[in-house]
């Protein structure tokens, strides 16, 4: 057991850095054409409600993103979008 | 494994390099960009236990925690967390406990990383770093065996950590390393997750790897493991016995319109392997056992919120949990728990929840509870 989940973590941790070190960091067209509100809808409702846009201020916004960022590690890219979002409709 | 942990942290350095080159020294730290969030909930527990035909009331717990995050620019952040609570302990006792549940200072060197050093919740699995907060969690209860007291892996750790989230195609991964203090080997063979002053030089590495492999981000799966040295050093039996944790999370959330609404699925599955150890029952013991020190929890949780409901209805949510304990012999009783809830929410962050909760240990007659918890977002 132990050295199956050893090599499946091994496996899954060379696939990340593979990722990151290869260009191959980027978005398929169809994600990076995603929009703010659509990516709000889709990632914010994963491990809680998703709050609207009127419960806080543009500059309570940024905080809560880079907090979200960190702790739903959510990509930099999609934050700045929510955020961009969240402060236009609140 | 430890040379793979090693690498990696290695690796990322020279990712960050790389990245703090393209970017230059573009930074947003000029006077007057410091930005405050003052945040957290507030919540009280209630709970009524039938058990062998009798029944007892209590108002258990009530709380307060409060969250600090200060965004200093747009690569620093710091959060904290702090809490208070009134548990009562008996007949006309009341304790109060003050806890730092996390500090964690964090600087993000580029997109696709940020490091983090202080106290932060343990990244093993996701309930116990996302899913846990009282308004958070859609239950009254945490998962026995992966929350709470029973828990196979520690709730916050110490140390320095890693983390970030890559896009790839239409998927995404998201990864975080760390490395921490690490658990303690308790004389029963158990684990004992306090260990702020590390009884050992062995530190402990942990990583998880988080897979979203639809465009849509509504579907998550994640493996964890960790290693640490528990043992003490130079102690005559457990100079350098370690522990072993793997853990498997998935999480699927979506707006499924034919069923008018959100359905959400959550479930962790946890394994513990401590290495083989004498273990002796008192001074007088000499002889001592052993026992396979191998125990596993997991648990799996269905909800559903009408959210294309109007009015009251829309409100409510239905969710389900079945959690199952399976201890290493001599260090617990194995049991499962099977809890049923009704929410209402008063908005996205507080909600008032109604569980039932039924207790099966192990040779023992089953037990009931109705649990309360009021959870109010801040
Ligand atoms: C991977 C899980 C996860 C995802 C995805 C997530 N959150 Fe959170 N969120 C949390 C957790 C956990 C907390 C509680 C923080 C705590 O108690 O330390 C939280 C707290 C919050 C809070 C309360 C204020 C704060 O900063 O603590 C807000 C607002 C919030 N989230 C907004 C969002 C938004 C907007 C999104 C979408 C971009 C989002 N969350 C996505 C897990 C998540």
């Amino acid at each position: 057991m132990k050295k199956i989940s050893t090599a499946i973590f091994g496996i899954g941790l060379f696939i990340v850095l593979a990722a990151m070190l290869s260009n191959g960091c980027t978005a398929s067209a169809a994600v990076a054409e995603k929009s703010g509100s659509q990516l709000w809808g889709e990632n914010c409702l994963r491990c809680h409600n998703s709050p609207s846009p009127g419960s806080f201020s543009d500059a309570q916004w940024e905080v809560v993103g880079m907090h979200m960022e960190s702790r739903a590690n959510l990509t930099s890219d999609e934050t700045a979008k929510i955020v961009e979002f969240l402060k236009s409709a609140n | 494994m430890k040379k793979i942990y090693f690498l990696t942290l290695l690796l990322l350095g020279m990712q960050a390099a790389r990245a703090q080159d393209a970017e230059g020294s573009a930074d947003s730290n000029d006077p007057g960009n410091t930005k405050f969030l003052l945040t957290g909930y507030a919540y009280l527990d209630a709970s009524v236990a039938f058990a062998g035909g009798e029944s007892q009331s209590n108002i258990d717990e009530s709380g307060f925690n409060s969250i600090f995050v200060w965004k200093k620019s747009d690569k620093l952040m710091f959060e904290g967390e702090y809490e208070v609570a009134a548990i009562s302990s008996g007949y006309g006792k009341w304790a109060t406990d003050v806890a730092l549940e996390y500090a964690s200072m964090n600087y993000k060197v580029s997109k696709y990383l940020s490091f983090q050093a202080g106290k932060f919740l343990s990244p093993i699995g996701t309930f116990q770093e996302r899913l846990h907060p009282k308004w958070i969690n859609k239950l009254a209860s945490a998962p026995v065996g992966i929350g709470g007291a029973t828990r196979m892996q520690p709730g916050t750790e110490i140390g320095f950590s890693a983390r970030g989230g890559v896009p790839m195609g239409g998927a995404k991964l998201n990864y975080i390393v760390w490395l921490s203090n690490g658990p303690v080997l308790n004389a029963n063979g158990s684990l004992g997750y306090k260990n702020l002053a590390d009884n050992n030089k062995g530190k402990a590495l942990g990583g998880r790897i988080g897979l979203l492999p639809f465009s849509n981000s509504s579907f998550e799966i994640g493996v964890s493991e960790y290693t640490a040295t528990v043992g003490t050093d130079g102690d005559q039996y457990y100079d350098g016995i370690g522990a072993n944790i793997f853990a498997l999370d998935f999480n699927f959330v979506k707006q499924v319109p034919g069923l008018k609404g959100i359905i959400d699925i959550k479930g962790q599955y946890n394994a513990l392997k401590v290495d083989d150890a004498r273990y002796f029952t008192g001074p007088t013991d000499t002889q001592g056992y052993t026992f396979d020190n191998s125990s596993n929890t997991y648990y799996a949780q269905l909800a559903y919120r009408p959210t294309s409901a109007t009015g009251f209805v829309k409100n409510l949510e239905l969710v389900g949990r079945y959690a199952a304990v399976d201890f290493a012999e001599t260090l617990g009783t194995d049991q499962n728990r099977l809890t049923l809830g009704l929410n209402y929410w008063l908005n996205w962050n507080s909600v008032v929840k109604l569980n039932f909760e039924n207790i099966d240990v192990s040779g023992q007659s089953s037990e009931q509870a109705l649990l309360v918890v009021v959870a109010f977002g801040l």
